[in-house]
């Protein structure tokens, strides 16, 4: 029903208002109408389009229509703020994050608590089992695992942590491999 | 069916209203669309309620909700681009 949803809002063909529209043809696989959608508008800004569907074709009235747009009118608003709080709420987190990250720079002074720290706080804005840090040594060509942090119950699948440059997983991203190859 | 023109202001103020309430009591994107559904239900006949968001970082439009009178399943999360979409059009 959602990709039905979806595929019918390009079946637009009349406006009656500047602010709502009406669909006119169905989704034949999913035999939906959808009568009509009121764009969610702040201002000059959109915000998103609200649509409603039914399975029988029918011609709205005009004060159907009005009432409507007046709902999404102040719908709208309500989305709005949603959206607006939560873009607050995640830079909120963020700021947070690097603050306690900041303060574990300043406070660690040990190698593993620092990375542990870090780990824990980065849990909280981007979620995994465990991080780790590896470094390249050089003379032997190789990729050792120098610390390892778990955040969860989760186990590595093997215990072997030390990997020849060009077989270690860390190593998949592009940006890692440019790095090596430019020393 | 929309029912709008053979109900009583009355009724449909007691929609607006019970409306008021319903947003003001959820606080996702899911639960504000099944307030708005049950509300708008009472004085607007349809099956289906779909809120559509424009996402400015890949410029298109991004179906958020679906809230259906009967269970529904969304395969996938359905994304317009914008010049195909009524909000952009507008």
């Amino acid at each position: 029903v959602g990709v039905a949803f979806a595929e019918a809002a390009r079946d637009f063909d009349a406006f009656r208002r500047n602010t709502l529209a009406r669909v006119h043809r169905a989704s034949p696989q999913k035999r939906l109408v959808f009568p009509f959608s009121g764009s969610l508008s702040i201002g000059e800004r959109r915000v998103g389009v609200l649509g409603f569907g039914a399975r029988s074709v029918y011609e709205p009235a005009p004060a159907e229509l009005s009432f409507l747009e007046r709902v999404a009118s102040e719908f709208a608003v309500t989305v709005d703020s949603f959206l607006m709080q939560q873009t607050i709420v995640r830079e909120r987190d963020r700021l947070r994050v690097l603050f306690d990250i900041t303060n574990a720079l300043v406070s660690k002074l040990s190698r593993e608590d620092l990375f542990s720290a870090i780990s824990e706080q980065l849990s909280k804005v981007i979620a995994h089992d465990f991080a780790a840090l590896t470094l390249l040594e050089k003379e032997r060509d190789e990729l050792q695992v120098h610390e390892l942090h778990f955040t969860s119950d989760a186990m590595l699948p093997n215990r072997s942590y030390i990997h020849p440059v060009g077989q270690s997983p860390c190593e998949r991203g592009d940006c890692f491999r440019e790095a090596c190859r430019n020393g | 069916m929309l029912t709008v023109n053979s109900q009583s202001d009355a009724e449909i103020y007691g929609a607006l209203f019970a409306l008021a309430k319903s947003i003001s009591g959820h606080n996702d994107l899911e639960g504000l669309c099944r307030g708005l559904a049950q509300s708008l239900q009472r004085v607007v006949g349809f099956e289906y309620l779909g809120l559509m968001l424009h996402d400015p970082a890949g410029n298109v439009m991004r179906l958020h909700a679906l809230t259906a009178t009967e269970p529904v399943t969304v395969e996938d999360s359905p994304t317009l681009p914008i010049d195909q979409d009524p909000a952009g059009w507008v």
